[in-house]
């Protein structure tokens, strides 16, 4: 059976689709991106990880509360996630929906889809290998739940991305601007998290080497103190925030907040088993890798990258450069091994998940991998595809997320909803502060739906310092856990006159709650008779 | 090439002969597995797998008691592969290998020897498996004695030996994968096509993963319909496609139509209502009813690592275990796909092994159960002995690459021998070292069964026993098959000798 095809038309068809290609990759994503949100919205998985919630009360913090204001962004947590909030989240709804922060996610997923795309563009790989990186990074489960959440995962891949991609362009155009534009973006990520201050000494590391061996020292040590200058300039305002906020500038490394406080507590527990265990600092990480990114597609990745860094059609500087891309590898098993970074896996290191999440790391360099190789094997590429196709529909219809296991089963989670469902129903209609810890009960406050401006925590000032000194004149209901002395509310309350005063309302599985007697009420602070803050 | 044809007969006899003396039985008990009454179910007995037991107990069903269903005898023998629903017992299995194999046990019924009878399904299939995988081997290019040598060591050293000698899907789901692959290589006619159809829904049947295995090579066949002619501008459809769902047809029929004897949906297969065991646990039933309700899938990604660890890796099943002879096709398949001609058929056979690869990798029990070595890869190692040939070609005069390529062979060839002379139930690793007394979880199992004195084989039992030792006929059969290779190899020799003459 012959059938007639208007052939002119379909090649226009064609040529029009080509030609905008980057257009429809940006509103396929969109569109993904905005579903996938509304999904997660509604069944609640959207604010399901505590941190995400930690997250939405420090934006909220520098607009709202008893002391809004910059310093509110605190240490520990690097500062460009909740900056960006900032313009969003004095918006209830985007608050409380998450939205504030989904929103940055959501548009890093976009610009991650996109510049895999122009990745594998400046590769030299044809339109079929693009798109199907691009597939295979849009296509993870993982990926869409945490870019419709206030996690910084997204945001940290588009930025490394970026900076892998201009330092790619700079590989194969040696312009200058390019350098600096990698190291602009790069610079970003290391205002995300920790792990973009490995990539900049990574990134400077293999500009070293191949301007060295191109071009000679005198070259090298101008192009390493132009792009570490830059790359580095967001680590050295975040040393000198520190300096300034808290009077140590390294307070975000050592003090009682500090990754490092954390997993020396950990480690005491004999929590910490990957510490100076190098080869179980890989499998624990290896194994956070495969369940975020699926097997099959880490198997291609692999073999692709393999292809990548050994293909003498590519120059010399470009696949150097490119193995930027695997920094979050070198990065987390370093930091496991270091002791710096905690990860379990279930079955594998006990009996729970905790940050698995840090396995995405790796997702945009496998989709760039995978889609060189199956531009490379060109014979394979339905097979390679069919097989990825065949994969990824198990994976979403089976709902295999590790990072949703993570959020919902793992220790990431915490389900405040007795303590804050409490506090909702029977402090929302009343006045008075409640005193409660920031750094133990930032779920609790997040959920309870009050407006910050009703808490006294460790950052409003004065007020946290009255009270903890008096706090039957300031609070009239104290959320913490009793006798745990790492709840900075009970450190300091337990000791004084005033607490006498309270009654333990109830006790739940993260905290207890205490409120003031009503007899004692005539004598409470209701109003922020403070003021202004410095 | 007359020569060349008379020599298939005796080789195809010898063939037969061997996998004869192999075949399980005691000859005490022999006789006694041929009544249901009587039969023997332990280590080393044809029904030491419930695989084989609950297919078998279905012919008998459908032949003796004229139903689907299992009475209290044969659900017994059947758990745990039996599903119970709606007060009756029936086989977990796709019924194709028993709807199979019942003109066998009409015939051993009539002869008196139905169980022999029916189990040499099994073995038929696999000789013809032998034959399909010289046939490709020859097709690709591998001279026609070293096409014979990649089918003795299909069948030979790999567990494709000890799995001949059951009663279940895997020789056949090879068969119909090597037939669909030879068919798919040729031209889309109508009869191809109808064929094709056939043997996918024949696939279905015998198992239901073989609609995924075979995927690849139906959807090759299927845009081979389609055709873009530039100059006229015309979209070509081969309406002969349409032989395709023909064929598949009247087996979805029979598929649905036993479904519903079963379930009484046509569509709800007996496999995915769960496991039953024998008596029915009733509460664990309707624990699980009660759960039912979302779409359960068969497969799982977050165990796709695990699967592929043991498939590939562990020494509980990994192919570089039990037959690492079959790894030198991946070299013979490299070569092939530098040849333009041949790199359709290698692309297709790289597709479907990559497909069961990825398939049983992310299946919920990538040990097969208690098994020996990986039994769902025994396709994978049909498709790349046809490799093991053409490397056997290249290298037949390089002396230290064959010195090596035989130690290899002798170690494949005598683990499977081992494995089918004692038993093919090895457990996994978690449930070996669980159980009361701890047994290994590799072939090492198999020898201490042999060094107690354990053999399988029926010819043994009956003739051998005692005249020679377990091990010493092992050993002695291992050394036959050698020899039969070693006489191909040197027929090889003369044969390209002749050529270049």
């Amino acid at each position: 059976m012959n059938i007639p095809y208007p052939a002119k038309t379909l090649e226009n068809i064609w040529n029009k689709l080509k030609k905008n290609i980057l257009l429809i990759i940006i509103i396929s994503l969109g569109l993904v991106s905005i579903f996938t949100f509304i999904f997660y919205f509604n069944n609640g998985l959207g604010l399901a990880y505590n941190d995400a919630r930690s997250h939405l009360d420090i934006g909220r913090r520098v607009v709202e509360g008893l002391k809004p204001g910059l310093a509110q962004i605190g240490s520990v947590w690097l500062p460009l996630p909740h900056l960006l909030m900032v313009p969003t989240i004095w918006n209830d709804f985007f608050w409380h929906s998450g939205l504030s922060g989904a929103l940055v996610s959501m548009i890093s997923f976009v610009a991650t889809g996109v510049l895999i795309y122009l990745f594998l563009k400046q590769l030299g790989v044809g339109i079929f290998g693009r798109i199907f990186g691009v597939l295979v990074f849009s296509l993870n489960l993982n990926i869409l739940y945490l870019q419709s959440t206030a996690m910084t995962e997204l945001l940290l891949l588009a930025t490394m991305t970026a900076g892998s991609y201009y330092l790619l362009l700079w590989a194969k155009t040696d312009e200058v601007l390019n350098l600096i534009k990698s190291a602009f973006f790069i610079m970003l990520s290391t205002l995300i998290r920790y792990d973009g201050w490995f990539l900049i000494a990574f990134a400077t590391l293999l500009i070293a080497i191949e301007t060295f061996r191109k071009k000679g020292y005198k070259e090298t040590e101008g192009k390493i103190i132009l792009f570490a200058t830059l790359g580095g300039l967001g680590i050295g305002l975040w040393v000198l925030w520190n300096l300034l906020i808290f009077n140590d500038p390294l307070y975000f490394a050592f003090g009682p907040f500090s990754a490092h406080a954390q997993q020396d507590i950990l480690e005491s527990a004999g929590d910490l088993p990957t510490k100076g265990n190098l080869l179980l600092s890989i499998k624990i990480y290896l194994y956070a890798l495969v369940y975020n990114s699926i097997a099959f597609n880490v198997f291609i990745g692999v073999i692709g990258a393999i292809f990548l860094l050994f293909d003498k059609k590519l120059l010399t500087t470009v696949r150097v450069v490119s193995l930027a891309l695997i920094a979050p590898l070198l990065f987390n098993v370093l930091a496991l091994y270091l002791g710096h970074s905690v990860l379990f896996i279930q079955g594998i290191s006990g009996n729970t998940w905790f940050n698995a999440r840090y396995g995405i790391m790796l997702m945009p360099s496998l989709a760039i991998f995978a889609g060189y190789l199956i531009d490379r094997f060109k014979d394979f590429k339905w097979t390679i595809f069919g097989l990825f196709l065949f994969v990824a529909f198990f994976a979403i219809a089976g709902g295999d997320a590790v990072t949703i296991d993570d959020a919902t089963v793992g220790s990431s989670q915490k389900n405040v909803t007795e303590v804050s469902g409490w506090l909702a129903e029977n402090a929302a209609n009343k006045e008075g502060y409640i005193l409660i810890s920031v750094a133990s009960h930032d779920a609790i406050v997040f959920s309870s739906g009050l407006p910050m401006k009703r808490f006294i925590h460790e950052g409003t000032g004065a007020y946290w310092e009255s009270a903890t000194t008096a706090p039957d004149r300031w609070a009239r209901w104290i959320v913490m856990r009793s006798h745990d002395d790492n709840d900075l509310t009970w450190k300091a309350v337990s000791i004084t006159e005033g607490f006498d005063k309270y009654n333990l309302v109830d006790s739940y599985p993260f905290a207890d709650i205490y409120e003031l007697d009503d007899k004692y009420l005539g004598e409470l602070n209701t109003k922020p008779v403070l003021g202004k803050q410095k | 090439m007359r020569f060349k044809k008379l020599i298939t007969i005796p080789i195809i006899l010898v063939v037969f002969l061997l996998l004869a003396f192999i075949v399980k039985g005691n000859k005490d008990v022999a006789i006694k597995n041929q009544t249901e009454e009587e039969m023997i179910y332990g280590v080393g007995s044809p029904f030491e797998s419930t695989g084989s037991t609950s297919r078998y107990m279905l012919v008998k069903a459908i032949v003796d008691d004229n139903t689907f269903f299992f009475d209290d005898k044969k659900a017994k023998a059947s758990a745990p592969d039996l599903v119970w629903y709606n007060g009756k017992y029936f086989s977990i299995f796709t019924p194709g290998v028993s709807f199979i194999a019942i003109p066998f046990y009409l015939f051993g019924s009539y002869v008196g020897f139905p169980q022999l009878a029916t189990f040499s399904l099994t073995i038929i299939v696999s000789i013809i498996n032998f034959l399909l995988v010289s046939k490709i081997s020859r097709k690709v290019g591998a001279g026609f004695f070293t096409s014979f040598i990649a089918g003795i060591i299909f069948l030979f050293a790999t567990n494709g030996l000890p799995y001949s000698l059951t009663l279940t899907q895997h020789h056949l789901s090879t068969l119909i994968l090597l037939l669909a692959l030879n068919n798919v290589l040729s031209k889309r006619t109508l009869t191809n096509n109808l064929s094709l159809g056939i043997l996918f829904g024949v696939g279905a049947l015998v198992d239901i993963p073989n609609i995924f295995i075979l995927l690849p090579l139906i959807l090759y066949a299927v845009f081979n319909h389609f055709d873009v002619d530039n100059k006229k501008l015309k979209l070509k459809i081969n309406l002969k496609l349409i032989a395709l769902g023909i064929g598949v047809l009247p087996l979805m029929v029979l598929f649905a139509f036993y479904n519903h004897s079963l379930t009484g949906s046509y569509f709800k297969l007996g496999q995915t209502i769960g496991r039953s065991d024998y008596p029915v646990n009733l509460v664990k039933v309707l624990d699980r009813a009660s759960k039912d309700g979302g779409i359960s899938l068969p497969l799982n990604s977050r165990i796709q690592l695990h699967g592929l660890q043991v498939s590939l890796f562990n020494t509980e099943r990994a192919i570089w275990f039990y037959s690492p002879v079959i790894l030198f096709g991946v070299f013979g398949l490299y070569y092939l796909w530098r040849d333009e001609e041949k790199r359709k058929l290698v692309l297709l056979s790289i597709s479907t092994m990559l497909m069961i690869i990825v398939f049983y990798s992310m299946h919920g029990d990538p040990w097969g159960g208690w098994a020996f070595g990986d039994r769902y890869m025994i396709p994978v190692y049909a498709l790349l002995t046809s490799g093991v040939a053409i490397f056997i070609d290249k290298f037949k005069k390089n002396i230290p690459v064959m010195l090596f390529f035989l130690c290899v062979l002798i170690y494949s060839l005598g683990v499977n021998v081992l494995g089918a002379m004692t038993t093919t139930q090895i457990p996994p690793k978690v449930e070996a070292v669980a159980l009361s007394k701890p047994i290994p979880y590799t072939y090492r199992y198999n020898w201490d069964l042999m060094n107690k004195g354990l053999n399988s084989s029926l010819f043994y039992d009956a003739y051998l026993k005692d005249s020679l030792t377990s091990k010493d006929y092992l050993i002695l059969y291992t050394a036959i098959v050698l020899t039969l290779i070693t006489i191909l190899y040197t027929g090889s020799l003369i044969e390209e000798r002749s050529a270049k003459k």
